[in-house]
């Protein structure tokens, strides 16, 4: 990415360091491996157009079934894929949550969701 | 199963009051002096080993052992002379007009000798694959041109390759493809970020330089100081390596008054250390070249301005209007051409102008 004397890094170049690859490390890998390979950096949904979804709205996410439901203000609005929804269970174990808000794209509107490591 | 979700501070782990840098301690000196813990300003608790290894980081060790830890005890045996002041980088797509040109040194970037490396998905960059292109299509171009490779570009691209060196045998390839040169790898170093973590990435560079070295490559060692601290320790490595008389710099993302004086300042205090040495400075901006007086025989910039210009069909010279739909597709060449030559004259101008 560069240098510069203040930390303004660009929030689209993110990248988990992974450990080195040693010729003996034994296969013991550590947490920061395990997120880094399992759970993606953002990954995004199609949503319901309702009125009250607007660009920049937080959302929820709630396991019903097999599925994540996209939920604003208690309503759902749509949900995850299978495997989509899959990652975030195993991700959740890892101690990795995914924040999620309502961005606007040029097909319609979408939830993003972007990792959040604990 | 409910997950919360608050998106404001995401991203913003600005320093809380009882928070500190390890540093403080005087932990990792002589190498990181414990007043550089002062500068901090994000948070060294990185849980997600995003972009940086800091000090809290409970594989620190591992990074530290990786590199020989934080000392600059380490140095490539130089070599490496450069007399032209202006190297235009070209692209991939670019690269057969980079054979065609009238320079003699010309440069590529980390990207352009991979295929398709990164996509971009929901707001951020990702790696594709690690796949390198034809080996001979490089070669052909080396066999023409002194070429240098900088291992510069996106966090993510850089760090996945360093990481992924020994199985995608990345210094095997490098070898094959026949550079003039490589520079060290371009790590990210940020002020008020961990102390440790500016520091390792520092080595790290100066680590991936020895290795290049250690496959029979000419390797530019990489430099960035974002404080005095920084300064002074590479100023004792050029010290202690006269025989490094070639270093660069990443100055592309420069652009506020404080980081470009910044800059210059560095760039003064290394070349000040060794009256032979020499440094290039990619991506500086040719109108801020008046701070660099004094040292103006010993400076280079590299950049793709010339080509960036031509690929929008448009003149490198802001005396010359573009006017929409000028350029065709077959005055593309002759534009790349005639850019370069305005960018080699443009400087070669400044820099006399300095001498004056």
């Amino acid at each position: 990415m560069g240098s510069k004397i203040k930390p303004s890094r660009n929030k689209k170049d993110s990248v988990i360091i992974r450990d080195p690859i040693l010729p003996n490390s034994g296969g013991i890998r550590s947490r920061q491996d395990h997120i880094s390979e399992i759970c993606i950096l953002s990954f995004q949904a199609k949503v319901k157009e309702l009125p009250f979804i607007v660009k920049n709205t937080p959302v929820n996410i709630k396991k019903v079934g097999p599925y994540h439901q996209i939920l604003v203000l208690g309503s759902v609005i749509g949900k995850l894929s299978k495997k989509q929804s899959e990652m975030v269970e195993t991700c959740a174990f890892l101690g990795v949550t995914y924040a999620g808000i309502i961005i606007n794209e040029q097909n319609g509107l979408y939830a993003r969701f972007t990792r959040i490591v604990r | 199963m409910v997950y919360m979700h608050v998106l404001p501070g995401l991203f913003d782990d600005y320093l809380q009051p009882g928070r500190y840098c390890h540093a403080q301690n005087g932990l990792y000196l002589p190498y990181v002096q414990a007043a550089e813990a002062d500068a901090v300003i994000v948070d060294c608790l990185n849980p997600s080993g995003a972009n940086i290894v800091t000090c809290k980081d409970q594989r620190i060790q591992l990074f530290l052992d990786e590199v020989g830890g934080l000392a600059f005890d380490t140095a490539p045996s130089g070599g490496i002379k450069l007399n032209d002041p202006y190297i235009p980088v070209f692209d991939y797509r670019t690269i057969e007009l980079a054979r065609m040109t009238g320079a003699d040194v010309v440069g590529l970037t980390l990207r352009d000798i991979l295929v398709n490396p990164l996509k971009i998905g929901a707001g951020h960059y990702a790696i594709n694959k690690i796949q390198f292109r034809d080996v001979s299509v490089i070669r052909r171009l080396c066999s023409k041109k002194k070429v240098i490779l900088f291992l510069t570009g996106l966090d993510v691209l850089i760090e996945t390759i360093w990481h992924q060196r020994v199985p995608c045998e990345l210094f095997q390839q490098l070898n094959m493809m026949g550079f003039w040169a490589i520079t060290g790898f371009n790590f990210s170093v940020f002020g008020g970020e961990c102390p440790v973590a500016q520091s390792l990435n520092q080595k790290k560079s100066l680590v991936s330089s020895m290795l290049l070295e250690e496959n029979d490559i000419f390797t530019i060692p990489h430099i960035y100081a974002v404080n005095d601290f920084h300064i002074r320790k590479y100023q004792q490595w050029l010290k202690n390596n006269p025989q490094i008389q070639l270093v660069t710099m990443n100055c592309q993302m420069q652009r506020q008054e404080e980081d470009i004086e910044h800059v210059a300042n560095t760039v003064q205090a290394m070349l000040m250390v060794n009256s032979k040495l020499h440094i290039i400075l990619q991506g500086y901006r040719f109108s801020e070249i008046h701070r660099l007086i004094g040292f103006q025989d010993r400076i280079h910039i590299a950049d793709a301005k010339a080509v960036k210009y031509a690929q929008n069909f448009q003149n490198a010279n802001p005396e010359i209007l573009t006017l929409p739909g000028q350029y065709k597709s077959d005055d593309y060449p002759n534009l790349v051409h005639s850019n370069i030559v305005y960018r080699t004259q443009k400087l070669h101008h400044l820099l006399n102008y300095m001498c004056q």
